[in-house]
C-alpha cells in the first residue's frame, strides 16, 4: 500500500508537468510574448501610432505623430530593418489621412506617395508588405486621376501577391475587400467585399502574439463589413456583425459610431 | 523488497528527467547571414513564455525542459522546429530561418522582368507614354525625351548617345523587329513606330552597353514587353477628317486570357480636300493597319503570347530634287508576327521566342525605281535561372535569318532624276543568318550594390567572321532616389540593308559609360559621361 501511495505521488507529481503542457497547447494559438530588450520604440508601434493620430485629430495637433515620425526615421537609420520601414509606411498613411482632414490634398498625396515608394523600394517583400502597400495604393487612388486606372490595377495585383504568399494573413483579404469596396460598381467593384470580409474577420489578428508585428485589420474589417451590410440594407446582417464585432473591439469609435445607424431597424 | 527499490528508483530517474530545466541563449538569422528581428521563439509546451528577438536577432530563454521542443517563427519564413536535445548548450545555438517558398505566381512576377532590368536607363509604363506631351501617343517616341537620345530628325526609330538609328535595336517580346517605323521612305526613317501603345505593359530603354541577352546591336537597345494582364474590356472607336480606328480589348477568361484587336483606317480626301493650298505636295495618303495580341496561360507553369500585326501604306504625291520636279509614289505592305512560349519552374523559366516578317516596298520618282521585299525568320531559346535570391543566370541561343530583294532602277547621274535620264538596272538578293549564344549573370551583391556581366558569341555560317561580345556593368544605388551605372564592353551588328546600302555590314563599337541618375515624383534626370568608340569590323 505504502509503495503504492510513493509511486502514485511521484506520478502525480509528474503528470502535473504534463497536463500543464496539455493546458499550453489548447489555449494558446495566441500568445502573449515577452522580450528581453528594454522597452524600445517599436514596441507596440501599432497602438502608438494610432493613438499619436486619434490625439492628433481630437486636438488638431500632429506633433505627436511628427514626433514618432522623427524616431522612426532615426531608427531606421541605425538600424535599416523593412519592419521599421513598414511601421514609417503606416504612420504616413496616418499623416496623410490627418493632412486629407485638414483639407491639404497636396500633403496628404506627397504623404502617401512617399510610403508606396518606400514600400516600392523593399526587396523581397513578406505577405504583410505587399498587403500594406496594396492598401496604401487603394488610398492614394482618390489623388490620382486619370492615373487611378492605372495603380488601381497596381494594388490588386499586391493584394493577390499578398494572399499568393499567406492565404491566411487577415490583413490582406481585408485590403482586398476595402479596395473592391471602394470601387464604384460601374468600373467592377462592390462583387467581392462581403466574401472577403467574412473571410478576414475568420482569421486571427497574428498567429503568435507579438507587439512588434501588425495586427490590424480586424476591428476594420467588421466595420466595413457593417457598413457593407448597411449599404445594401441588410439589417439583420448588419446587427448580428455589429453585434459579434463590439464583443471583440468594445472601445472602438468606428464600430461604435455605427450603432446610431442600426437603432430601429 | 529489490523490485520495490527498483520501480522507485525508475519513478525518481523519471521524474528528475521531468524536471530538468536549462537556459537557452542564441541568435535568429536568415539564410544570408543576417539578424532577424522580432522573430518569435518559444517552447512548444509553453508558448507564454516566449520570447521576441532583438535587433541583433538575439534571444535568450530560461528554464525550458530538456524534453522540450524550441520554435522559432517569423513572418515570411518558414518555421524552425528544434528538439532541445539535440542542442549543444556549450556553444550558442544558431538558428537560420529558411525563406518561404516563393509561391508560382511570385515566380511567374518576377521572371516576367528581363534579368538586365537594373541595367536599364529608364523604364517606361504605358501611362509614360500617354502623359509624354512630345510622344503624340507613340511609344518610341516617347524616348525622344530622355537624356539619352539624340534623335535629330523627325524618325520614330530610336538614335541614342550618338549612334546610328540603325545600330540600335526594339525588340518586341524577346524578337527584335527591324525598321519599326510607319511612312518609311527609302532610307527607313519614318513619323511613327509600329506600335499601339494599349498593347504596351513596359519598355525597358538601355541608352548604350544593351544587355547582351539580345544581339544585333552596337549602340543601344529598346525592350518593349506587351500586356500580360487585361485590367478591363473595353472598345475605343475614333474617327477624324483623315482617319477612323477601332480598339476591341476583351477577356476570354478572367485572370487568364485575353485579346486585342485594333485597326486603323486612315483616308486623306477630306483632309488634304479642304486645304489643297496649304498641302500642294500632297495628292493622295492611304494607310491601313490591323494587330491581334492574344494572351494565355497554359496550366500554372506555361503561358503563350501571340502578336500580330499587318499594315499598307500607300503616298501619292509631288516632289522635288535637284532639277527635277515630278510625281513621287510609293506603296508599302508589311507583317510580322511575334510568337511566345514560357514555361516557369520554381527556379527558373525557359522562354521560346518566335519571329516572322515579310515586307514589299514600291517606289517610284522620275527615273528612280525601286521595288524590295524583305523577309525574317526569328527563333530563340532562352533559360533564366534564379540561383538564389540574389543571383540569376541566364543563357540560350538566338537565331536571326534576313533576306533582303532588290530591283531597282537607279540615276547614272545622281543629279539627274527625270524619267529620260539615263539610269541602270541592278537586281540584287543577298541573305544574312545570325546564329548567336550567350550568357548573362546578374548579381545583387548588397542592397546597394549590383553587378552584371555578359557574353554573346557569333557561330559563323557561310564563312562569316568570327566575333565575341563580351560585357560588364556595375549599377550603385546611394539611395532610392540616386544611382550610378558604370558600364562598358564591345558589341557586334549586321547593318539592315536599303536602297542605298544593298548590304549586310558587320559593324562593332567600344563602349564605356558612366550614368547617374536622380528621380524625383513625377521627373527623371540623367547625367551621363560615356566613352563611344565605333567602327566598321
Amino acid at each position: 500500500m505504502i509503495r503504492l501511495l510513493i509511486i502514485s505521488t511521484l506520478l502525480i507529481a509528474c503528470k502535473g508537468n504534463t497536463a500543464e503542457i496539455n493546458h499550453s497547447q489548447v489555449v494558446s494559438y495566441q500568445t502573449k510574448f515577452k522580450t528581453n530588450q528594454p522597452d524600445s520604440l517599436l514596441a507596440g508601434i501599432q497602438s502608438k501610432i494610432t493613438n499619436a493620430f486619434v490625439q492628433g485629430m481630437v486636438s488638431k495637433n500632429n506633433d505627436k505623430l511628427k514626433q514618432l515620425k522623427k524616431e522612426l526615421e532615426q531608427l531606421y537609420k541605425t538600424k535599416n530593418q523593412h519592419l521599421i520601414l513598414y511601421w514609417q509606411s503606416y504612420l504616413q498613411f496616418f499623416y496623410s489621412i490627418y493632412y486629407l482632414e485638414a483639407g491639404d490634398k497636396k500633403n496628404a498625396e506627397k504623404e502617401i506617395d512617399t510610403a508606396i515608394d518606400w514600400m516600392n523600394n523593399m526587396t523581397n517583400k513578406n505577405s504583410e508588405y505587399y498587403a500594406l502597400l496594396a492598401m496604401l495604393e487603394g488610398f492614394s487612388l482618390q489623388f490620382k486621376g486619370m492615373k487611378a486606372m492605372f495603380i488601381g490595377p497596381r494594388a490588386q495585383k499586391n493584394v493577390k501577391a499578398a494572399l499568393a504568399i499567406d492565404s491566411t494573413n487577415l490583413r490582406a483579404y481585408y485590403v482586398y475587400a476595402s479596395n473592391d469596396f471602394y470601387t464604384p460598381e460601374k468600373y467592377g467593384g462592390g462583387k467581392e467585399a462581403e466574401t472577403y470580409l467574412l473571410k478576414a474577420i475568420s482569421l486571427p489578428a497574428q498567429k503568435i502574439k507579438n507587439n512588434y508585428l501588425p495586427s490590424w485589420g480586424k476591428e476594420e474589417a467588421y466595420e466595413l463589413l457593417i457598413r457593407h451590410y448597411i449599404k445594401k440594407e441588410k439589417w439583420g446582417l448588419a446587427k448580428e456583425y455589429f453585434q459579434e464585432g463590439i464583443k471583440g473591439f468594445p472601445n472602438s469609435y468606428t464600430l461604435n459610431k455605427l450603432a446610431s445607424k442600426l437603432v430601429g431597424k | 523488497m529489490i523490485r520495490i527499490f527498483c520501480s522507485i528508483g525508475l519513478v525518481l530517474l523519471y521524474s528528475v528527467t521531468c524536471y530538468a530545466q536549462t537556459n537557452v541563449r542564441g541568435i535568429v538569422k536568415n539564410e544570408n547571414n543576417a539578424p532577424v528581428f522580432a522573430a518569435n521563439v518559444y517552447s512548444k509546451s509553453n508558448p507564454q513564455k516566449g520570447i521576441i528577438t532583438d535587433f541583433d536577432g538575439k534571444f535568450s530563454l530560461n528554464n525550458i525542459e530538456l524534453t522540450d521542443t524550441l520554435i522559432a517563427s517569423f513572418i515570411g519564413f518558414q518555421t524552425k522546429v528544434i528538439p532541445l536535445i539535440s542542442i549543444n548548450f556549450n556553444a550558442p545555438l544558431t538558428i537560420i530561418l529558411a525563406e518561404n517558398q516563393q509561391s508560382l505566381a511570385e515566380v511567374v512576377i518576377t521572371a516576367q522582368d528581363p534579368i538586365s532590368e537594373q541595367f536599364s536607363v529608364v523604364k517606361i509604363n504605358k501611362l509614360d507614354i500617354y502623359f509624354n506631351p512630345v510622344s503624340q501617343g507613340d511609344p518610341l517616341k516617347a524616348i525622344t525625351t530622355l537624356p539619352a537620345s539624340t534623335t535629330t530628325d523627325e524618325t520614330a526609330n530610336p538614335s541614342l548617345r550618338g549612334s546610328a538609328a540603325d545600330r540600335s535595336r526594339v525588340v518586341l517580346n524577346g524578337v527584335p523587329i527591324y525598321n519599326p517605323v510607319r511612312a518609311a521612305q527609302l532610307n527607313n526613317q519614318g513619323f511613327f513606330s509600329l506600335f499601339n501603345p494599349e498593347i504596351i505593359d513596359k519598355m525597358y530603354v538601355y541608352a548604350s552597353n544593351p544587355p547582351l541577352t539580345y544581339g544585333n546591336t552596337s549602340a543601344g537597345l529598346v525592350e518593349i514587353q506587351t500586356n500580360k494582364e487585361l485590367n478591363a474590356n473595353q472598345l475605343q472607336l475614333s474617327a477624324s477628317l483623315a482617319s477612323t480606328g477601332i480598339f476591341i480589348s476583351q477577356q476570354l477568361k478572367k485572370e487568364v486570357s485575353f485579346i486585342q484587336v485594333y485597326g486603323n483606317y486612315q483616308f486623306s480626301d477630306a483632309f488634304v480636300g479642304i486645304q489643297k493650298e496649304q498641302l500642294p505636295a500632297i495628292t493622295k495618303f492611304a494607310t491601313k493597319d490591323a494587330g491581334v495580341n492574344f494572351y494565355s496561360k497554359v496550366g500554372k507553369r506555361i503561358d503563350v503570347n501571340s502578336f500580330s500585326y499587318f499594315i499598307e501604306e500607300s503616298f501619292n504625291g509631288l516632289n522635288e530634287q535637284f532639277t527635277y520636279k515630278g510625281k513621287i509614289s510609293s506603296n508599302t505592305k508589311r507583317l510580322f508576327t511575334v510568337n511566345n512560349l514560357n514555361y516557369y519552374t520554381n527556379k527558373g523559366v525557359l522562354s521560346l521566342n518566335t519571329g516572322a516578317s515579310a515586307s514589299k516596298q514600291n517606289f517610284n520618282f522620275g527615273n528612280i525605281t525601286s521595288k524590295n521585299q524583305t523577309s525574317q525568320l526569328f527563333a530563340s531559346l532562352n533559360y533564366k535561372w534564379f540561383l538564389s535570391k540574389n543571383a540569376d543566370v541566364q543563357l540560350g541561343v538566338s537565331h536571326d535569318y534576313q533576306q533582303a530583294k532588290f530591283n531597282d532602277s537607279i540615276p547614272v547621274y545622281y543629279y539627274a532624276l527625270s524619267p529620260d535620264a539615263p539610269a541602270f538596272f541592278s537586281e540584287t538578293t543577298i541573305a544574312n543568318p545570325i546564329l548567336e549564344a550567350y550568357l548573362y549573370t546578374h548579381h545583387r551583391v548588397s542592397k546597394k550594390l549590383t553587378f552584371s556581366s555578359g557574353v554573346r558569341s557569333s557561330i559563323p555560317v557561310n564563312n562569316q567572321k568570327y566575333y565575341v561580345s563580351a560585357q560588364l556593368g556595375l549599377k550603385y544605388k546611394i539611395n532610392p532616389k540616386q544611382s550610378f551605372l558604370l558600364s562598358g564592353g564591345n558589341y557586334h551588328n549586321y547593318s539592315t540593308p536599303n536602297f542605298f546600302s544593298q548590304n549586310f555590314n558587320l559593324l562593332s563599337s567600344y563602349q564605356l559609360a558612366l550614368d547617374y541618375s536622380y528621380e524625383l515624383k513625377n521627373t527623371f534626370r540623367t547625367t551621363d559621361l560615356k566613352g563611344f568608340k565605333m567602327r566598321p569590323f
